[in-house]
């Protein structure tokens, strides 16, 4: 219901599901607690109930979650964000999220440091043509 | 991936530098066993690359290798790819009229998918390179989004229409606060229009004011073309003795109250514009001209006359070859400047002339005074 738009009508069920969900359901089975409260949290937002959202996605992050779920969270918390025109702060939830996987940049990177970056890149692209791209699939 | 392409649109519209993370990270991960080899990730960072740093050959050699890539790819990642390729690579090297013709496909592929977004930007980018490289007002000005026709439709009008420049600036500022990433490309072609009615302390408040140069579209010359340019008139005024330059005084007074500006800032920019300028003239025939432009403005401010005098007529008809009818006539305008401060009035009213005839011929009317103040 969410997926054809009507935020307002899958609330209703959400609300339903969340009611049921208790928190022995959730240790049971983490995934379907994951999805009752992600799917939860993106009817706030398509209803625009900013707050709201971020409360879900609050709940969320305290969950443990598998890597590809916290990257679908901070993914949504950065839209939110930039939804409210609070650039900066998605920005720094972007990068701190980036950090783990090796992507270590400030928030005002200097120039010498963008420069080294796409030295360190060209020699890492020496040599490589297309077919050294397909390779590596 | 998936993290960075959602907090790129973010970093965007947040800072210039950080701009270049999401081209060298993409690449760097598609290096990776195990990740999506995309041509679109390799074609930006080839394009981000030669903004800052040049290399024509190496820059190329990625272009070849994405566009091999591409063709692999999806329908709608190969026309993201060629979108990227016409917008922000293509005009560096050949004809920018010619480069943003190619968006044309681009817009028709977009359409044909859906893709009302890139069919957007295909449209207004091919409108803004066509409006900054010289194509007839009167051309272009319709196929520009509305909240950036303002300073074109300033030139446009009556030399009467001037006297109300303050309030349509005014207006502008209003119309560009609801649409913040059409600011930096509006805020270019302010400049434009405003170096051509010669207020070089308006030019330099708009660039100051966009804080950055437009990434996209090649736009980064023009920007820092007039920043350089204004900022060669303002300290050529201020090294000038006579009363009427206390208004380039006035001027630094209050950009340096606001800005901290000084006059040593001005000088480091217009060095830096300088050195990027003569950088992409080596490769892209369309900023030849423009670096010629600087040259001429640089021996005008060292105090080499003739060859000031012998630059700025290269550089105009340069210009003319290329099809940038408003560079040769504001070449021809500051070659007027400086004949009359030599007092070779004669000769300074005869480029005068053809600079008026330039703008008419461009479609500038506010440019063109009436015919009583061009007799000698």
């Amino acid at each position: 219901m969410l997926a054809v738009g009507a935020a307002a009508a899958s609330e209703h069920y959400l609300e339903c599901a969340r009611g049921l969900l208790r928190d022995e359901d959730a240790a049971a089975d983490p995934q379907l607690a994951f999805d009752v409260r992600m799917q939860s949290a993106l009817s706030a937002v398509h209803r625009r109930a900013l707050d709201e959202a971020d409360v879900f996605f609050d709940r969320l992050s305290r969950q443990s979650l598998v890597p590809m779920q916290a990257v679908q969270v901070t993914m949504y918390r950065i839209g939110v964000l930039a939804m409210r025109e609070r650039i900066a702060e998605a920005v720094r939830l972007g990068l701190e999220a980036l950090r783990p996987l090796g992507l270590r940049w400030s928030l005002r990177p200097s120039r010498l440091r963008i420069r080294l970056e796409y030295l360190r890149t060209d020699w890492l692209l020496r040599g490589c043509d297309a077919s050294d791209f397909a390779t590596t699939t | 991936m998936l993290l960075l392409d959602a907090v790129s649109g973010s970093i965007a519209r947040f800072d210039d530098r950080l701009n270049h993370l999401p081209a060298i990270a993409s690449v760097r991960l598609g290096l990776r066993p195990g990740y999506l080899k995309r041509g679109t990730g390799l074609m930006a960072y080839a394009a981000w690359r030669y903004r800052l740093l040049g290399g024509a050959e190496r820059t190329l050699r990625y272009v070849e290798i994405a566009q091999q890539l591409s063709s692999a790819d999806g329908r709608f990642s190969r026309y993201r790819t060629w979108f990227l390729y016409c917008s922000s690579l293509r005009p560096w090297f050949e004809p920018r009229r010619e480069a943003a013709d190619g968006l044309r496909c681009v817009e028709e592929a977009a359409l044909e998918c859906g893709d009302r977004e890139y069919v957007n930007f295909a449209r207004s980018l091919r409108a803004y390179i066509r409006a900054v490289s010289g194509t007839p007002l009167s051309d272009v000005i319709g196929e520009l989004p509305e909240q950036t026709r303002a300073p074109l439709g300033l030139l446009l009008g009556r030399p009467d229409a001037l006297l109300e420049r303050a309030r349509i600036l005014e207006q502008a500022e209003r119309a560009l606060a609801d649409a913040p990433q059409l600011m930096r490309h509006a805020r270019t072609l302010w400049m434009l229009a405003l170096c051509v009615l010669d207020d070089p302390a308006a030019v330099l408040e708009q660039a100051h004011r966009s804080g950055d140069p437009p990434a996209s579209g090649t736009l980064e010359a023009d920007w820092r073309f007039y920043r350089a340019l204004a900022a060669a008139a303002l300290l050529r005024a201020l090294d000038d003795p006579t009363p009427p330059a206390r208004w380039a005084e006035r001027w630094l007074h209050r950009l340096r109250g606001r800005h901290g500006r000084s006059a040593r800032a001005l000088r480091r920019q217009f060095r830096e514009d300088r050195r990027r300028l003569l950088r992409w003239a080596r490769r892209g025939s369309d900023f030849l001209h423009m670096a010629q432009f600087i040259e001429a403005e640089r021996a005008w401010l060292r105090g080499r006359w003739s060859s000031a005098l012998r630059l700025y007529e290269q550089t105009s008809h340069l210009a003319l070859q290329r099809g940038y009818l408003h560079h040769a006539a504001l070449a021809q305008q500051r070659q007027a400047g400086l004949l009359r401060s030599l007092r070779r009035e004669t000769e300074a009213a005869r480029a005068r002339s053809q600079s008026v005839a330039h703008y008419q011929q461009w479609g500038a009317h506010a440019c063109v005074p009436p015919a009583s103040d061009l007799s000698p």
